[in-house]
């Protein structure tokens, strides 16, 4: 196999005879594969040979390398005998030596050499016989080290790799030659060597790399030649401090994207993310994992593939786009450690701030005498000892006393190395995220990645992936959702502690909020196991094939533990004596616990053909994949513990104190992928792409479905009518592609007639021992017709790079056509029917949208960079058919077919009745409407206001816009980095903050704003809030835009400032590289229409609060 | 490798053939008895909804509580009838449906089944003609004319738009309904069996029927629900059934019947079962007053009886109460019916130890003042639960239990059995209805006075004429049935809603005040807690949810002033 000697090939036949053959290099793939030794091998020459031709030379390198040598015999005809006396030296100077003499170079490829005839240029003799050794550091403009810089002489092809600290050493012929620096991100440079021996190099990022490596579907692609809609970003600019959860970090970072952070609350705080408007399909390196957990610090990159074209491979998972998440790899060089190190502080921000005891009771007073119930009002008296806050009459700041300013800190530590035969990266993380209420409340999380790569020979890589994250929530006698909503209700006249320490019974909570939070213990444990195991095989004959065969195992284990203890909490009776009120005599600590497994296996089979034929390049996928797996759950728990020992086994032996139960499901999915990619001098693109897709979800018949796609691209700039003329386009290409995919939603097994079964009545009750009888019910009636949803996708795409890279444009619009979308057929079957349906494949909706990036990056001074991304995407869908009830198609008004989903349909109103001459005049609300009162319109005109007067009040609470603008500057060692996100079109309906807002004096409580309520005192028509009233005015809480508002943003979300300290400085004390920031997290509400009571984000009003984070971190590179 | 082959090169169709794991396929069901009974057991277990419910916590687990005289919520808008079609707070219609369907599925199943023995099959058919009626009956009470389905439908092959039929015909299939169930249901039933439907629960509630009908359809049913229920006290079933009578008092006689300790006795005919662990009812958390006895003992106070329940109770020598008798003003809780003081919790008596103080203030001997706030006080600005009345429910309640915590130390729960239908009921159903057929004949004053002389009452004076013994039947109703989801049927059943429902519903306010003794005595204050308003005909029925409307426009036109 070393031995190898092919015809190079350019001829079509052989390339279509290629494509025949592609079923047996699955064997021949699965041959090499046991029939691969674990070899040692040297990269060093040594060779002494008198008369020996230059093929056996070849071969021997070959055989002392493990390296393949390709050449062709007809271009070594013709060449002279040559001897040799190497005595291990490197690779490349015994390749130059064996070709000295004749006009041949070679090309070092991966583990091949190619050796061919070189043009016209030669080197002269003395060049390769007196060469010198030349060192130096390749850095960034912070002074960061790039690994995997390629460092040539300019006339050749080979050169050498920076390490990961961008060190490199390369031997030169003597004289002044020119070295050319290129890496994927940065701007090539050139450099004339002179007599120096040391050459240093700082690389320009390049902000729109053609050659950049985009990560697409089961693939790579490199930018220029991408003809899909794929937006990606860098794992390094997600870096947003303090952030845990990956979610948080892409909104406004990469187009398309639309997230929406509604809790705070460490662990539980991840982003709905939406791609072009709906949930995208996840993958970590190649496999549906979960993902919000995994560590930030090991995210390579991030893409997300958006059009038919990009998603194509994903068959009937792809509609709604797919977001692909690739870890970091260990490079080749010398191994570097890098530790990141950072703390945090965090608060609460936008918390709601209520009226303390004097107002509300005051608040309240007016409320009473206005609904005529003066004889409830509180005296004056009683009011003003209120005010005082004592155990009597106390005056409690419930949001005050508990949500407290907290600290993080998260560590990571990462080794990344290798050479030829072995590179690797390892990484691990640490988290630790203190939670508003307490020490007893929070959020760890540790991670540890290993990806191995491995070359047992040149052509083969084995890859060992390992990644465990282990993750814990705790939480004491109270989850922080449920405090939240106590916080927000519990009156500031009822006690938190009393002076003398001891917790009070709030009558309201029925219990103490304080002895809540500090009994009983709640843990949630998470474990992520996810293993890959990658074999990649160069196939020897053909050049350009390689085959690839990918197994992972992922276990996910969800743990928790529930551990309730009764707790004791006082009431201060009418004697002055402080009573206990919930006493362990009645009960006694209960624990409940449950194991969760998920175990997924991924297989994919792939087969890979890369090849250029002249102008024509040719890059070819296959890919079989199968992936199945099961989920598990066992419970159980026991009550009335003697002893406080949160063990199972220590529980009460009694059958009638234990209980226990669990489950399990199954699924699987198989799919053949395809995809050819085809350019012409890298100037027409074409693309056709598909997947034979199947799922189990379905009935037979009903599971398979073929799932097309085409793009094409065309690189206007590369064309010889603007070459030229036009000098400062650097790159002008349209995109345009169209397909179809599938969304596999709806139910489970809808096909199948389904009976379920419960715990059902009770029979025996009374003298007897009652017995409880299992019942069986009818689930669902079976739609044995269903299946996915497909999707029509259609996508228009530009990308400009003007004047290299002080403009950069990537814009795309796009409509998408969803098909057979499930619907519940509820809406044409009579309520009568009785019995749940099935989902059916009934509904259209189409969607339209279009997003652009906008960037820049100028160079001011050498020391003075400046660059900035604006990032913006727009989505709007239309429903088609939504199988509508006739009660609503046929009014207009309240039709909600052919408009956007998730509208809100109530009254449109014209502020507060003024007086009841006002109400007299206005059409006819209710009987019970007084002065105060909101004001409906009354939009049909018939006098009165009922159900058909309602029209459309609210969009969406998602937006429709999301954006995103990052400013970066560095100048000299400093950096600074500000992130501004923005949300437009949507609305807030503050309905769900009912008990604050809309009737505070039933279980809640007044807000500080809620004095501007209408008031016989203060009869404002534009009062903020309508008719006070000490009991819910059914009248006011319609549904109606009184209550809609606008929750568009723009937010000042991160600034990070850090300091780069001097290298040559650092490496004294053996520091490659030191950076000192500063971050800021939800820095500032720059615009929002929301009341200051409420967040743009939160879509409820007790949500955890969205926290402002300040992260003092350092990163250090040995 | 050859194994990794296979994997790439096969695609066995096998590898996609999931089988759910959590059900079972019809044919499982309806090929054992064992599946056939488990259908059956889940039908009894749908006896949920606001007529038949203690588990719910919030809602409308009790209608009574909102929309009659008797009670009032907390939650102030409860009690107003101002509710819309799309916005109902009970929706039977959903649900009654669901159930039909799965009696008419169970019906048909059952009919055709091999598997079963005749004499299991009949047994099933009666449970389940029992239960399609009280599902229609429900229907029929909330809604009027429903339409009447009596298969399980298949939209490929039925028609399922149906309209609604006549009030005639839906009272004749339901009396037909609970007639073939008793046909085919025993007398007597074991006492693992117990909570199944008996022939006597069946005639029972057919008579309840026929004594609904006569209000709302047509008064020819009077004589039908007398003879029905003649049927339970002098025919065919005379002493399957009899009133509770273990206690030692007359109180506790009446106080018992509905607890635990006693539950499936004598007198009840048809209940719901709840047992602890299994099927546990929030009953006594939700009613209980809020502040603490002791332990984690504390209600959600979720219904408070009004004054104008109060006031209905008799003295104990047969006369009214009457606020404008001077000695009875004076002290309003002394000498009155044995049902009241089981029914309802009042200011200033024992309960859990402790005194229960419902007054709006309070001798506080720390503060040596007057204070505000009495735990269970009137208007109690701390406690969101406290009584907006002045009283608290008492009857079904056990003192001894533990409201939010029961004493077996898990969460909120009892096992005290919802009765539904009591010889105590059949006996007023006779009455009613045999008076109206033929006046206060002595069959009529023997059923009333059998009841009245259980707490001690005296008997009905002689000589009473039609309509003063239409009057004092109405009365016992009232109280012997109070809080047991019948008031607002009987409201419906005699059209007096725009009398007792139109306006407002009061409660009481009791202020300590130092006297010129200075002692510290109570004043009663009759206030009003809310203005209630009924429109007729509209309150009269429920309307049917927005939603059933638009997805079956035969349904149309809406109740009427819907």
């Amino acid at each position: 196999m070393y031995k190898t000697s092919i015809e190079f090939c350019r001829h079509w036949r052989q390339f279509t005879k290629l494509l025949l053959t592609m079923k047996l290099v699955i064997a021949l793939l699965l041959c090499s594969l046991f029939q691969a030794k674990a070899v040692s091998y040297a990269q060093n020459v040594t060779i002494h040979v008198k008369n020996a031709s230059i093929a056996d030379v070849l071969e021997e390198i070959g055989q002392q390398t493990k390296y393949d040598v390709l050449f062709n015999n007809l271009h070594l005809k013709g060449t002279k005998p040559i001897n040799l006396n190497l005595d291990n030296v490197p690779l490349d100077q015994a390749l130059a030596a064996s070709l000295a003499n004749e006009s041949l170079t070679y090309e070092i490829n991966n583990s091949t050499v190619i050796v061919y005839r070189k043009a016209k240029t030669t080197i002269s003799k003395e060049g390769i016989q007196q060469t010198r050794i030349i060192t130096g550091t390749v850095s960034d403009t912070t002074q960061k080290p790039i690994p995997e810089v390629t460092v040539r002489i300019k006339e050749k092809t080979a050169g050498v790799k920076t390490d990961s600290r961008g060190q490199y050493q390369i031997s030169i012929p003597k004289g002044g030659l020119t070295l050319v620096f290129s890496a994927v991100g940065y701007e090539t440079r050139e450099i004339t060597v002179n007599n120096r021996d040391v050459v240093n190099v700082t690389l320009n990022q390049a902000v729109s790399d053609l050659d950049e490596v985009v990560v697409v579907g089961y693939g790579t692609q490199t930018r220029g030649s991408v003809t899909a809609a794929v937006s990606s970003v860098n794992g390094e600019d997600l870096h947003v401090g303090m952030v845990g959860n990956v979610s948080n970090t892409i909104g406004g970072k990469v187009s398309g994207i639309i997230t929406r952070q509604t809790s705070g609350e460490p662990g539980l705080d991840g982003a709905s993310v939406l791609l072009r408007g709906t949930t995208p399909l996840v993958l970590v390196d190649g496999v549906e994992r979960p993902w919000d957990k995994v560590n930030q610090a090991d995210i390579e990159s991030i893409s997300m593939l958006k059009d038919a074209s990009a998603v194509a491979p994903y068959g009937l998972k792809g509609a709604n786009g797919v977001m692909l998440i690739t870890t970091k790899r260990g490079s080749m060089g010398k191994v570097s450690l890098n530790y990141t190190g950072e703390y945090g502080y965090q608060k609460p921000m936008n918390t709601p701030e209520f009226m303390d005891a004097y107002a509300s009771m005051s608040l309240r007073n007016t409320a009473l005498i206005m609904d005529g119930k003066a004889d409830q009002v509180v005296s004056e008296e009683v009011m003003n000892l209120y005010k005082q806050g004592t155990d009597e009459y106390p005056n409690t700041d419930w949001v005050g006393n508990y949500l407290k300013p907290s600290s993080s800190q998260q560590h990571n530590i990462s080794a990344s190395g290798g050479n030829e035969k072995t590179k690797a990266f390892l990484s691990l993380g640490y988290l630790d995220q203190g939670n508003m209420m307490g020490d007893t409340y929070g959020y760890k999380r540790y991670s540890i990645r290993s990806n191995v790569d491995i070359k047992p020979t040149p052509i083969t890589t084995l890859s060992v992936d390992l990644s465990l994250i282990n993750d814990q929530r705790r939480f004491q006698g109270i989850s922080s959702s449920d405090l939240m909503l106590d916080l927000y209700r519990l009156p500031a006249t009822e006690p938190d502690l009393y002076s003398n320490g001891l917790p009070a019974f709030s009558p309201t909570l029925g219990g103490s909020v304080y002895a809540q939070l500090h009994s009983g213990s709640n843990k949630q444990n998470n474990e992520f196991q996810n293993v890959s195991l990658t074999l990649n095989q160069e196939v020897p004959f053909i050049k350009g094939l390689s085959a690839k065969a990918n197994f992972a195992y992922d276990k996910q284990l969800y743990k928790y533990k529930q551990w309730s203890e009764p707790y004791i909490s006082y009431q201060l009776n009418t004697e002055g004596e402080y009573v206990e009120h919930n006493g362990w005599e009645t009960s006694k600590p209960t624990l409940y616990e449950g194991d969760k497994f998920w175990t997924n296996y991924t297989f994919q089979g792939y087969l890979n053909y890369q090849n250029q034929f002249g102008k024509h390049h040719v890059q070819a996928l296959a890919v079989y994949e199968r992936r199945w797996g099961n989920v598990s759950e066992l419970t159980a728990g026991r009550t009335q513990y003697d002893f406080a020992i949160p063990e199972l086994n220590m529980g009460s032996p009694n059958k009638e104190y234990q209980s226990n139960g669990g489950y399990s499901t199954s699924y699987a999915q198989e799919g053949v992928v395809a995809r050819v990619n085809y350019n012409y001098n890298e100037r027409y693109l074409l693309e056709i792409a598909g997947r034979y897709d199947a799922s189990y979800r379905y009935a037979p018949g009903r599971r398979t479905a073929l799932f097309p796609s085409a793009s094409i691209g065309w690189r206007i700039s590369e064309e010889d009518f603007i070459k030229g003329r036009f000098s400062f386009l650097d790159n002008l290409k349209l995109r345009a592609s169209y397909g179809k995919s599938g969304n596999p939603v709806g139910q489970e097994f809808a096909y199948l007639s389904k009976y379920l079964v419960s715990n059902s009545y009770v029979f025996g009750n009374g003298s007897a021992t009652p017995t409880q009888y299992q019942g069986v019910y009818e689930g669902q009636e079976p739609n044995t017709f269903l299946t996915w949803e497909t999707v029509l996708k259609a996508n228009v795409g530009l990308d400009v790079n003007l004047w290299k890279e002080l403009l950069g444009l990537s814009f795309d619009i796009y409509k998408d056509k969803r098909n057979d979308k499930i619907l519940g057929p509820d809406a044409i079957v009579p309520t009568e029917y009785g019995i749940g349906l099935s989902d059916e494949n009934a509904g259209k909706e189409s969607r339209w949208g279009y997003e652009f990036t906008l960037s820049n990056h100028t160079k001011i001074t050498t020391d003075f960079n400046m660059s900035h991304q604006f990032v913006f995407g727009f989505t709007r869908n239309k429903q088609i058919e939504i199988r509508e009830a006739a009660g609503t198609k046929n009014v207009p008004r309240k039709r909600r077919t052919g408009l956007p989903s998730n509208l809100t349909w109530g009254y449109k109103t014209a502020g507060l009745f003024k007086d009841e001459e006002d109400i007299a005049n206005w059409a006819y609300q209710n009987s019970s409407v007084l002065p105060g009162d909101i004001k409906y319109v009354d939009i049909n005109g018939d006098g009165k206001i009922d159900a058909n007067d309602q029209v459309v009040i609210g969009r969406n609470a998602t937006p429709e816009i999301m954006w995103g603008y990052t400013l970066s500057l560095r100048y000299k060692g400093f950096d600074l980095n500000t992130f501004i996100q923005g949300t437009a079109n949507s609305d807030y309906y503050l309905g769900s903050a009912d008990r604050g807002v809309r009737y505070p004096f039933e279980n809640g409580k007044p807000l500080q704003s809620q004095a501007d309520s209408w008031t016989t005192e203060n009869p404002n028509p534009n009062a903020r809030f309508p008719r006070l009233s000490a009991t819910k005015r059914t009248h006011n809480y319609e549904t109606s835009d009184f209550w809609m508002v606008n929750s568009s943003y723009i937010k000042l979300k991160s600034v990070e400032l850090g300091y780069n300290f001097n290298s040559a400085l650092t490496r004294k004390v053996f520091i490659d590289r030191a950076r000192l920031y500063l971050n800021l997290y939800n820095v500032w509400n720059i615009f929002s229409k929301m009341p200051k009571d409420f967040d743009s984000e939160n879509l409820t009003y007790t949500a955890y609060p969205q926290q402002f984070i300040s992260t003092l971190g350092v990163n250090v590179t040995f | 490798m050859v194994l990794l082959s296979c994997l790439v090169m096969g695609c066995n169709k096998e590898f996609l053939d999931i089988t759910p794991r959590d059900s079972i396929t019809d044919e499982a069901v309806w090929s054992s008895a064992n599946g056939v009974k488990q259908f059956v057991t889940d039908v009894y277990n749908n006896l949920t909804g606001p007529l038949y419910n203690f588990t719910t916590l919030d809602g409308s687990w009790m209608l009574d509580n909102f929309m009659t005289d008797d009670l009032v919520r907390n939650q102030a808008s409860w009690n107003l009838l101002n509710f819309t079609p799309s916005n109902t707070p009970i929706d039977s219609w959903t649900s009654c449906y669901t159930k039909i369907r799965k009696t008419n599925l169970g019906i048909e199943k059952i009919m055709e089944s091999t598997v079963l023995l005749d004499e299991d099959k009949s047994r099933y058919l009666g449970d389940l003609h029992f239960l399609r009626g009280m599902f229609y009956f429900e229907l029929f009470r909330y809604y009027g004319k429903v339409p009447l389905i009596t298969k399980a439908l298949d939209r490929n092959t039925d028609e399922i738009f149906y309209e609604r039929n006549t009030m005639e015909d839906v009272l004749g299939f339901i009396v037909n309904e609970f007639q073939q169930a008793a046909d085919l249901l025993p007398r007597d039933i074991s006492d693992e069996e117990i909570g199944r439907a008996t022939k006597g629960a069946a005639i029972g509630m057919k008579a309840l029927a026929y004594l609904f009908g006569a209000g709302i359809v047509d008064s020819k049913y009077y004589a039908d629900a007398a003879s029905t229920a003649s049927i339970l006290i002098d025919g065919e079933l005379q002493g399957k059934y009899s009133l509770f009578q273990t206690g030692a008092t007359p109180r506790e006689r009446y106080a018992n019947l509905f607890l635990e300790d006693y539950e499936n006795n004598s007198e009840v005919m048809f209940d719901i079962q709840y047992a602890y662990p299994y099927r546990v009812t929030a009953f006594q958390t939700m009613t209980a007053p809020p502040a603490p006895g002791p332990g984690h003992d504390y209600g959600w106070g979720r219904n408070f009886p009004t004054q104008e329940i109060v006031d209905a109770y008799e003295m104990k020598d047969g006369s009214s109460f009457n606020w404008s008798n001077p000695e009875e003003a004076a002290d309003p809780y002394a000498n009155r019916d044995e049902r009241f003081y089981a029914s309802i919790l009042y200011n200033d008596i024992p309960w859990k130890g402790q005194q229960l103080m419902t007054s709006s203030n309070v001798w506080s001997n720390n503060a040596n003042a007057f204070v505000q706030n009495a735990p269970n006080g009137l208007w109690n600005t701390t406690a969101t639960n406290a009584t907006i009345s002045g009283y608290y429910l008492r009857k079904h309640s056990k003192e001894s239990v533990i409201c939010g915590y029961d004493n077996r130390g898990r969460g909120i729960g009892g096992g005290h059995n919802l009765i539904v239908l009591r010889y105590a009921e059949i006996l007023l159903t006779y009455a009613e209805a045999k008076n109206e057929v033929s006046g206060p004949d002595p069959s009529v004053y023997a059923a009333v006075n059998a009841i009245r002389r259980r707490v001690d009452q005296p008997d009905l004076p002689a000589g009473l004429g039609q309509s003063e013994m239409r009057e004092r039947i109405r009365k016992e109703r009232r109280i012997e049935l109070a809080f047991e989801n019948k008031r607002y049927f009987d409201i419906v059943r005699w059209k007096i809603g725009e009398m007792v429902l139109n306006g407002a519903v009061h409660g009481m306010n009791i202020v300590y005040k130092r006297n010129n003794e200075d002692e510290i005595v109570p004043t009663y204050n009759v206030f009003k807690v809310v203005d209630k308003v009924f429109s007729a005909p509209k309150n009269y029925l429920l309307p049917i949810p927005q939603s059933a409307m638009d997805k079956n426009p035969k349904l149309m036109p809406n109740n009427e002033g819907w």
